[in-house]
């Protein structure tokens, strides 16, 4: 009995000095089995990118009857979440790369660039702008646990006559223990 | 032998009757899935898939509509993703091949969603799966 208690003590302790660690892992992207976490991570990013640019390119407002591309201007998404990890402008920065890619690559568009176009020789206008904002709200459910409602608020407007073409909310939403870093 | 033969009859014609009366219906049978929709085994049996569509819609760009239907009596948390393909048949890298999440309720009827990347995508494959995230 004695032998087996301290066989027991050492393998506890030998578990606490060396074991149990979570080996680090590279996430498969695109199958990731791992739960959902508070924060609004490359999932949600990819997930609400999918809707919006889907639900943009479905809607025929991108189509243009001679073929041709229209010159857009991604603005930079204005991140209003209350983001805990205080990594905002990462997020910022994931949402818009991702929407110059996607439209890019769906060949309706060509993105306009500022911070180059003032030095070249041939001065394009574009014809329209993209503006996105992402805003985050904490509420507390009757057990106390929290509410993460997330908000991605795109418009596309028309430069000429400031018209908004088109408009989108993505709404993600999450449900976590009451102290999850969001 | 005549007492037989017509105890036979009255036999059969009384099943007949009955299965008239208690539904002597053909057990359902799922509708042949399309070829390009892959069902998951964690989901045969629970789902069923109708009316696959793909059109231009408004665009250019084809827009991909399947109608899922829960057979079970619970809740299915459900994730699908369309993969595009070009006409030479390879597959075209988007963020618009995401796995989705749709929750259907006991016996309900929901409809799959997604558009394609680029104009020249010719086809699809769609892959469904149990999944909650």
């Amino acid at each position: 009995m004695k032998k087996q208690m301290i066989l027991l003590a050492a393998a506890a302790s030998l578990c606490v000095a060396g074991g149990c660690r979570t080996t680090t892992q590279n996430i498969d992207r695109v199958n990731d089995q791992a739960g959902a976490i508070a924060g609004f991570d490359y999932r949600d990013i990819n997930r609400s990118i999918c809707e919006a640019v889907g639900n943009m390119l479905a809607s025929g407002r991108m189509q243009r009857n001679d073929g041709g591309r229209w010159v857009v201007n991604v603005m930079p998404v204005k991140d209003d979440t209350s983001n805990m990890a205080r990594d905002t402008g990462a997020l910022s920065e994931a949402i818009h790369t991702s929407l110059r890619e996607e439209l890019t690559n769906s060949g309706k568009c060509v993105i306009f660039n500022p911070s180059v176009a003032r030095f070249a020789q041939t001065a394009v206008v574009p014809q329209f702008a993209l503006i996105g904002t992402i805003n985050s709200r904490s509420l507390f459910l009757d057990n106390r646990d929290r509410q993460i409602e997330y908000n991605l608020n795109l418009s596309l407007v028309e430069t000429a006559t400031g018209l908004e073409v088109w408009q989108k909310r993505i709404f993600i939403g999450k449900r976590a223990d009451r102290h999850a870093i969001y | 032998m005549k007492t037989v033969s017509r105890r036979n009859f009255l036999a059969a014609s009384a099943g007949l009757g009955v299965a008239a009366i208690t539904g002597c219906v053909a057990p359902l049978q799922n509708p042949p899935l399309d070829p390009r929709i892959y069902v998951a085994d964690n989901l045969r049996g629970q789902v069923v898939v109708t009316d696959v569509r793909l059109a231009p819609g408004n665009s250019d760009h084809l827009t991909f509509q399947a109608t899922l239907q829960n057979i079970t009596r619970s809740v299915l948390p459900v994730k699908y993703r369309v993969i595009w393909v070009d006409k030479e048949g390879v597959e075209v890298e988007t963020a618009l091949s995401t796995w989705q999440l749709v929750s259907i309720m006991p016996k309900d009827i929901t409809t799959l969603r997604a558009v394609s990347p680029r104009p020249d995508v010719t086809n699809f494959r769609c892959y469904i799966q149990w999944g909650r995230s």
